[in-house]
């Protein structure tokens, strides 16, 4: 509240004239004037401001009722005022008004009675007087702000002069507000972006990875911002996994969109079968050409077989660690080849090495985010320093899994860097070979023994002594469903099956024709239609899987669907007679 | 330290040398391919890059590096990196790029081999 000395306005007849007594004085304006100023200082937003003119309007000006008008849309839209009015206050056009045609003219006006324009009053209007001053940034007007009176004669030059320094103000902050607001606007709206960006790369990367034919995973996955320019994939194919991390040069949404690429080329790679070589010359050749300037991404692929060899390759990414149990150490593998995205490059540019993991080895992939990420002190963590955390935890009389060697890494790392922000994407991928591979296979051979020689109890209980060693050992898995199957348990033989085909990503059109056939064994017909459609999708020719959807089908009582699928598979293997018959059996049903 | 990126430019044998001194990040690396693409225009055309005082580079400087190298490549001119630091030099071996960039170990070095190609 502002602290002047001047009496309550009082309009008088003096000698047949209207004079205003007390009220405001020159003397008086440039505190007000200070004083608006300073309480425009600190607003942020358009509706505090609007709030601020009314109750400074009522404090100065003594009015019955004042109204902010805001030119949007072609009209002068009433955006704040004291009270309302009868009939409430409406949109006006330019012109339209003592407020339209104040901002029409750019000029103040001091109405002191409005009985002399008849047609700036409402029918019931009780405002007697009004001032109003256009809201003027540069030229241009921005609204209004009418002061409103019931008594006529009210106001006199000096409040005119007032308001209109007033309006001044108002206009300068409210300028600033609109570039506050709208900053804020475009922030979130930015933030809204990245967010909905994370989503979508969240989706290309994955959350949780099953161990692998006794290979167990850890991870994880930091971007700087919302969204990363590091990538990493995991690529099951039955008896090979295909690993991939990449770390794009820069930072953010252009970073990120180059591994959203990276990310379909490498999994279309896998898909049709791509040596690791190949698969470089391929990533580079269909995403170089779209790379924006001085963009490039180092990759490591390393492919993992049955037998727990693998291969490697590098395109200038730091070398693949890998922690030897037995000797407590770590090899460090790399091969030659330049970063991709930067110029053509062959397959012959890479090279392709092998080596094996021994049960209770590690392998360790990253990207630089972590040693090159700086401490408190602005030191580089550096390489060494990692290298150095791997081999303790990893060395540990009773080692951690590839998912806990990842926690206990994080924690020394997040510990060592305490104190400055990260400067890079940090992606970590872990995987190792469980230490408990070597019992589980000598058990799981035992178990194959006894198979063979038709003992299927002793075979049931060693393969699932080996399950409880290893739950992840493939040949195991595939042993128990066909162990389960002879002892004609369809429900157990589907459930070891539906894991060995989950675990390995043996996508085979004849696993899934099993799996239809032994849930349609255990009566589960949804099941098993499930099953054969998936078998059908991935070969639409595999007539034993038509063959079984059409059983499926007439065991509901569907026989229109079972011929059509029969028909189908007819017209994909025509000189199956098997099939033919079969639809004419079906045909010919009553 | 220096946090950000500063260069002296100057000329030798007709060559334009930029000495560069700070650190090279994401945040700061196009200021080298505005300088270098600005003195391209003035017809510049083999640079020797003094990366003696470049106490840290990221992967968006050496993307700048690697721009840099690439344009001039195509339009007849060249490049040399000199007087790498440590850092500098570690990330070049990490990314395998040190065979993509001419490298020297000296201003004079990079003269010499300029004008012996």
């Amino acid at each position: 509240m502002i602290a002047l000395k001047y009496g309550k306005r009082k309009v008088v007849n003096y000698r047949g004239a209207r004079m205003i007594v007390g009220g405001l004085t020159s003397k008086n304006k440039i505190d007000i004037l200070l004083y608006i100023s300073k309480e425009f200082a600190y607003i942020d937003n358009q509706r505090d401001l609007f709030d601020r003119v009314v109750a400074l309007s009522v404090e100065i000006f003594e009015v019955d009722n004042v109204t902010v008008r805001l030119w949007q849309n072609g009209q002068l839209v009433p955006v704040r005022f004291l009270k309302e009015t009868t009939p409430p206050r409406r949109p006006l056009r330019p012109g339209e008004g003592y407020s339209g045609a104040v901002f029409i003219e750019k000029k103040p006006v001091n109405l002191d009675n409005l009985e002399h324009y008849p047609d700036y009053l409402d029918e019931n209007e009780s405002t007697r007087c009004a001032m109003v001053v256009p809201i003027l940034f540069r030229d241009e007007a921005l609204g209004t702000i009418s002061i409103e009176k019931d008594t006529a004669y009210f106001y006199k030059k000096d409040d005119l002069e007032i308001l209109e320094a007033m309006a001044s103000q108002l206009a300068l902050a409210l300028n600033e507000v609109k570039l506050i607001e709208g900053l804020v606007e475009a922030r979130s709206r930015i933030q809204s972006d990245l967010k909905m960006g994370r989503s979508v790369q969240s989706q290309i990367i994955p959350s949780e990875i099953a161990p692998w034919n006794s290979i167990r995973f850890g991870h994880y996955f930091e971007p700087m911002v919302e969204v990363s320019g590091d990538y990493f994939d995991v690529m099951r194919s039955g008896n090979s996994l295909t690993c991939i991390i990449a770390d794009v040069s820069g930072h953010g949404v252009p970073a990120a969109l180059v591994t959203m690429a990276l990310h379909f080329q490498f999994r279309r790679c896998v898909e049709q079968g791509f040596g690791l070589t190949e698969m470089m010359e391929e990533l580079n050749e269909s995403i170089r050409h779209r790379l924006p300037d001085g963009t490039y991404f180092t990759t490591q692929l390393i492919r993992i077989y049955a037998d727990h060899t693998y291969s490697y390759v590098n395109a200038g990414h730091v070398r693949l660690m890998h922690y030897k149990r037995a000797q407590k150490e770590f090899i460090f593998h790399d091969t030659k080849g330049i970063p991709l995205g930067i110029a053509p490059v062959r397959r012959t540019d890479y090279e392709e090495k092998f080596s094996r993991l021994e049960p209770g080895d590690a392998l360790v992939m990253l990207t630089d985010g972590f040693y090159e990420q700086r401490t408190a002190t602005h030191e580089e963590t550096g390489l060494q320093t990692v290298i150095n955390w791997f081999g303790e935890i990893l060395g540990a009389a009773n080692p951690p899994d590839a998912a806990e060697t990842t926690v206990q890494f994080l924690d020394r790392f997040n510990k060592h860097v305490e104190g400055w922000p990260r400067e890079d994407d940090l992606t970590l991928l872990v995987l190792d070979c469980s230490v408990h591979l070597e019992n589980a296979r000598k058990v799981y051979l035992e178990a194959r023994k006894f198979l063979r020689e038709k003992n299927l109890s002793k075979a049931e209980e060693l393969a699932l002594e080996a399950y409880r060693l290893d739950s992840s050992l493939h040949d195991n898995l595939l042993l128990l469903s066909r162990v389960y199957n002879e002892q004609s348990r369809p429900d157990e033989a589907a459930r070891f099956l539906s894991e060995y085909v989950v675990s390995s990503g043996a996508h085979k059109p004849e696993y899934y024709h099993m799996l239809g056939t032994l849930y349609y064994g255990n009566g589960d017909i949804r099941a098993a239609k499930r099953e054969l459609k998936k078998s059908l999708s991935l070969d639409h020719t595999f007539t034993r899987a038509s063959l079984m959807l059409a059983r499926c089908y007439l065991k509901e009582g569907a026989r229109p669907k079972a011929i059509k699928t029969l028909q189908q598979a007819l017209k994909s293997s025509p000189a199956n007679e098997q099939v033919r018959q079969s639809l004419k059996n079906v045909e010919s049903m009553a | 330290m220096l946090d950000r990126l500063e260069f002296t430019t100057t000329k030798k044998d007709g060559h334009t040398i930029i000495e560069i001194r700070g650190e090279m990040d994401v945040y700061n690396s196009f200021e080298l391919k505005n300088l270098m693409e600005e003195l391209s225009q003035n017809g510049s055309t083999k640079f020797i890059l003094k990366m003696g005082a470049l106490s840290y580079i990221d992967s968006s400087g050496l993307g700048a590096l690697i721009n840099q190298q690439m344009r001039l490549q195509k339009s007849g001119g060249e490049m040399f990196l000199v007087s790498l630091s440590d850092q500098v030099r570690s990330v070049l071996e990490l990314t395998k790029m040190h065979s993509f960039f001419k490298i020297s170990g000296s201003e004079n070095e990079a003269l010499s081999a300029s004008s012996a190609a």
